[in-house]
């Protein structure tokens, strides 16, 4: 930069308030992205070497890394457990659990969202219960519910019980972004005589796709995650990710074969978040900028 | 909002897709267990109808339950918001890195519960980490015992870490949503950053802030893994304390009585926050 | 309108609870065969005819799986071998307990849920009488197991037993007697850990054994089918042998995280089961130098069992299972793969972690259940929550 002192500096005061608010922001986010690698990284470090240890060379302290590394938990997670059948039937339930919930969502967070339906308050808190009720009445009752609509040892009476409990993350996200519509624009678009469909495809839609993109993520995670209904009414015929998670981290808790399946479910859905991150970013740009 | 619409009849039918499957799936499940804990329906197979198993609600063991979970889902969702609103501020604009850094930050969300937990506590356990890292910085002379701390704030840092992705996603959804003309048109009736960030953001994001409090207390008041395996060895959250009592003890009438209390209080609290956020979103111009 | 939509939701509600309610029907017709008088070659035949067996249990997905593979070799029956998780799987018995047709055969049962179990009535019995060779396998395991009269309902498979599992490398002196170990105790605060009973069995065990020291031993309450108030009455000088040491002594999650704790040095010594202690060390999760002993004042062991239940589909098939796995190579097969100890008593076997002679001299039957659920609530009463 030429000239040291304030005094001779040539450069006009809003580029040099918008230079140093670009570095603070360029610190500030290469801070927050250090203390994420940290605070992210580091426990899910410590998952890949728990995977890597050989049996042989266990891991204890004081070793701050283990021994021996091998792929040998990896190799017995692959022989012993019916880990890619379990893999096929979560990532194919997931979507479709994902797809259901959308279709009976939609309608109705559009009713809860923007209509001042009598009973609203009610609909809000009975649209919760599938994640309020505990585990075990979920295992215990609910499935008794599904052995009794024929619905048990069947792909889509999976896919149902996935839908029912990411429909109320789904559904209350949504209702919250039909919520923030503002009134003006559907007005203004009405009197401009839009329709029904066009009213959806152009305003409805676009407008709620970060709720709607957070709902989908929200179902997703949840199907993919769903155990205690899944054992039921799934095993013996349909084994889920989670249900092989379980026999290395519940009662019977071993760390090493563990960290190996809970990396086998991660990295899928890392890699589809960062697909995810990419829709989700372009817009919130359009949304923040006012452009629909 | 202006939302005196007409309501037809084709809006009843429209929530009967969600709010039926739901009627539909769990009608039955909540009506037995609240019949159960009146005596009938009894998984035992004996059924009379009896107040008696009531008298667990004045059991100290399950007020200290109660209370606890309270506990962990207040201060899970109180903490969760704490962290996730400023780093939703700061992401709502595009910029260098920003994009990784939301990924970044998003993994959690795909991390399970109970894998959460045994990642966090596999880093605070005795010899971890942390531990070491703090020993070899000479901050502490002997490592610190933070495993099943007695107040409960394991758990709350593992709902932390686990569910700050979920609030995040759905409060930057509701971020999104503020037009910045609004903005720049505080700043140029000159409202100082404080004004803007309490007159406006929190305000106009509060849908979004309500909805997430209200998902994450859910999760972390009902918690049954992540408090079973990095809670206080007493007391137990009350999702674990009701399992223990049907199958550690075979009082499964009593355990439905928990389970009633869990659904009931949990729409209570849900009702709370409603209020709360109608409160702070009343006293708002 | 309200009315309109108030009275479809009621119309749904009302028919979700009629069909969950009304499941209820009478159970199928007996097997085709009478389990209880066909010979077991006839038995055989009928399992080959049902064709598949589907078998759950919540560890040793290793041998388990091997052991599909072989049953399916040799007769020709196709094994499902489902390994979940212990809470789980019982959940999933219990959820399916009135529908006249289940999915699951056959299932190992052990700890507390045995109690809980057969208080459901979920297993078909006897079957002491259909296994061949079931005199082989631990006697004392057919008739009690956790304290419960199981009647020949369930066959053992597999015996553990709880020991003192500790590192060498820090204890040098091993404590055999309660003075040794309270000594011990004192000279290494918290460096002694066991599990919250509520959570595990092997903090059940060592609970157990305080009980037996400070309460006057434990042949009065041999055979109480209840509690009695009177024989428990001074149960509170064990809870305050616990709230004496309540600082020098930690409290861990569950078996498992007792021997985590070892393994990352927190504690040295703790009371584990000596095949979970194996299977951690088979895999990496604890240091090959630990070791196990059964100190001279006793603990409690006992074994898993296998029972098949009510409504099974494949009842025949369930019985020839549970043979497969009780015969001599399985047994032995077992125990080379994953160092758990066998129920067959007719196998010599070398390289344990607990030696023949303290399981003999040293290890003690558990008192009758009902004192065991009492035990933990009223450990959690008074120890936990002061």
């Amino acid at each position: 930069m030429k000239g040291s002192s304030p005094l001779l500096d040539t450069t006009p005061l809003h580029v040099r308030e918008a230079r140093r608010r670009r570095l603070i922001y360029g610190l500030l986010t290469a801070f927050f992205v250090i203390t994420q690698i940290i605070w992210v990284g580091v426990p899910v470090l410590m998952a890949v070497l728990w995977s890597l240890v050989d049996p042989q060379h266990p891991w204890s302290f004081p070793q701050l890394f283990p021994e021996k590394l091998s792929w040998a938990q990896w190799a017995y997670v692959f022989k012993y457990t019916n880990i890619e059948r379990a893999l096929k039937t979560s990532y194919s339930v997931a979507p479709l659990a994902v797809l259901l919930s959308f279709v009976l969502s939609l309608p109705t967070a559009y009713v809860l969202g923007r209509k001042n339906i009598p009973g609203k308050k009610v609909f809000m808190l009975v649209v919760l219960l599938p994640i309020i009720m505990p585990g075990m009445v979920v295992a215990l009752f609910l499935s008794r519910v599904f052995a009794a609509f024929h619905l048990t040892q069947s792909f889509f009476g999976l896919v149902l019980a996935h839908t029912l409990m990411g429909i109320p993350y789904m559904i209350r996200v949504l209702t919250t972004s039909f919520e923030s519509i503002p009134q003006d624009i559907i007005d203004a678009a009405e009197n401009l005589g839009a329709g029904t469909f066009v009213k959806i495809k152009d305003i409805f839609l676009p407008m709620v796709r970060p709720g709607l993109l957070a709902g989908m993520v929200f179902a997703f995670t949840t199907s993919i995650e769903e155990f205690n209904l899944t054992f039921v009414i799934g095993t013996p015929t349909f084994e889920t990710i989670p249900t092989i998670l379980y026999s290395f981290l519940g009662y019977n808790f071993i760390r090493t074969n563990a960290s190996v399946v809970a990396l086998i479910m991660m990295t899928p859905n890392i890699i589809l978040l960062f697909i995810v991150e990419r829709i989700l970013k372009s817009d919130y740009l359009s949304a923040s900028l006012g452009k629909v | 909002m202006d939302q005196k619409k007409d309501v037809s009849m084709i809006h009843y039918f429209m929530i009967l897709p969600g709010v039926g499957f739901i009627v539909l799936f769990l009608g039955s499940s909540i009506f037995i267990t609240v019949a159960q804990s009146f005596g009938l329906f009894s998984v035992t197979g004996t059924s009379r109808f009896t107040f008696a198993n009531w008298k667990t609600l004045w059991e100290r063991e399950t007020i200290d339950s109660v209370v606890f979970s309270l506990k962990m889902g207040v201060l899970s969702s109180i903490g969760t918001l704490l962290f996730a609103f400023p780093v939703g501020l700061f992401l709502r604009k595009g910029g260098a890195g920003k994009r990784f850094l939301a990924s970044l930050i998003k993994i959690p969300l795909f991390i399970p519960a109970l894998v959460a937990a045994f990642l966090i506590l596999n880093i605070i356990s005795y010899h971890g980490i942390v531990n070491e890292v703090l020993l070899a910085l000479r901050l502490i002379k002997s490592p610190l015992r933070m495993l099943n701390d007695k107040f409960g704030w394991g758990v709350v840092a593992i709902q932390i870490w686990k569910n700050l992705p979920f609030v995040l996603l759905i409060v930057s959804a509701s971020l999104a949503a503020i037009r910045d003309d609004i903005i720049d048109a505080a700043r140029n009736l000159g409202a100082d950053t404080w004004a803007i960030l309490f007159r406006i953001y929190i305000p106009l994001a509060m849908p979004g802030i309500l909805v997430s409090m209200i998902l994450m207390f859910i999760k972390a008041f009902g918690d049954f893994p992540i408090t079973s395996v990095a809670g206080p060895t007493y007391p137990p959250s009350i999702a674990l304390r009701m399992r223990n009592t049907a199958t550690l003890f075979q009082e499964w009438d009593k355990a439905a009585v928990m389970g009633v209390i869990i659904i009931v209080t949990t729409l209570f609290m849900t009702w709370l926050y409603s209020r709360l956020a109608q409160v702070v979103e009343g006293g708002n111009p | 309108m309200k009315r309109v939509i108030l009275a479809i939701l009621v119309l749904l509600l009302a028919a979700g609870i009629g069909f969950a309610a009304g499941a209820k029907e009478a159970p199928k017709a007996a097997a085709k065969i009478d389990l209880q008088k066909a010979t077991w070659d006839q038995i055989v035949a009928a399992a080959k005819a049902e064709g598949q067996v589907t078998f759950y249990a919540w560890y040793f997905p290793d041998y388990f799986k091997e052991a599909g593979i072989d049953f399916e070799k040799q007769y020709g029956i196709k094994a499902n071998v489902i390994v979940g998780d212990q809470t789980a799987n019982f959940n999933k018995a219990i959820a399916e307990k009135d529908q006249p047709v289940g999915t699951i055969d056959v299932m190992i049962v052990g700890g507390q849920w045995v109690k809980t179990t057969m208080d459901l009535n979920l297993f078909y019995g006897p079957i002491k009488s259909i296994i061949p060779e079931a005199d082989k396998l631990a006697p004392s395991l057919w008739e009690v197991q956790e304290g419960f009269l199981t009647r020949g309902f369930l066959a053992p498979f597999h015996r553990n037993q709880t020991g003192i599992l500790y590192d060498p490398e820090q204890v040098k002196s091993l404590p055999q007697t309660w003075q040794e170990l309270e000594a011990w105790i004192d000279a290494n605060p918290k460096k002694f850990g066991f599990c919250d009973p509520s959570k595990g069995g092997s903090g059940q065990s060592f609970v157990h054994s305080v009980i037996a020291h400070t309460t006057g031993g434990l042949e009065k309450y041999k055979g109480d089918t209840d509690v009695v108030q009177s024989k428990v009455a001074n149960w509170n000088l064990a809870w305050k042998w616990f709230q004496d040491r309540k600082d020098k002594l930690t409290i861990t999650m569950s078996n498992n995280d007792s021997i985590i704790r070892l393994n990352g040095g927190e504690i040295t010594m703790t009371v584990a089961w000596d095949d979970n202690v194996s299977d951690q060390m088979a895999k990496g999760n604890l240091f090959k130098r630990a070791k196990m002993y059964i100190p001279k004042f006793g603990l409690a062991g006992g074994g898993d069992t296998m029972g098949v239940l009510k409504n099974a589909p494949n009842k025949a098939a369930a019985l020839l299972w549970i043979r497969h796995i009780t015969t001599k190579e399985q047994q032995l097969k077992k125990f080379q793969m994953v160092k758990a100890y066998p129920a067959r008593m007719d196998i010599a076997i070398e390289g344990t972690l607990l030696t023949e002679e303290d399981r003999k001299n040293n290890a003690i039957p558990w008192f009758p259940a009902p004192y065991k659920s009492y035990m933990i609530s009223e450990f959690v009463k008074n120890v936990l929550m002061k």
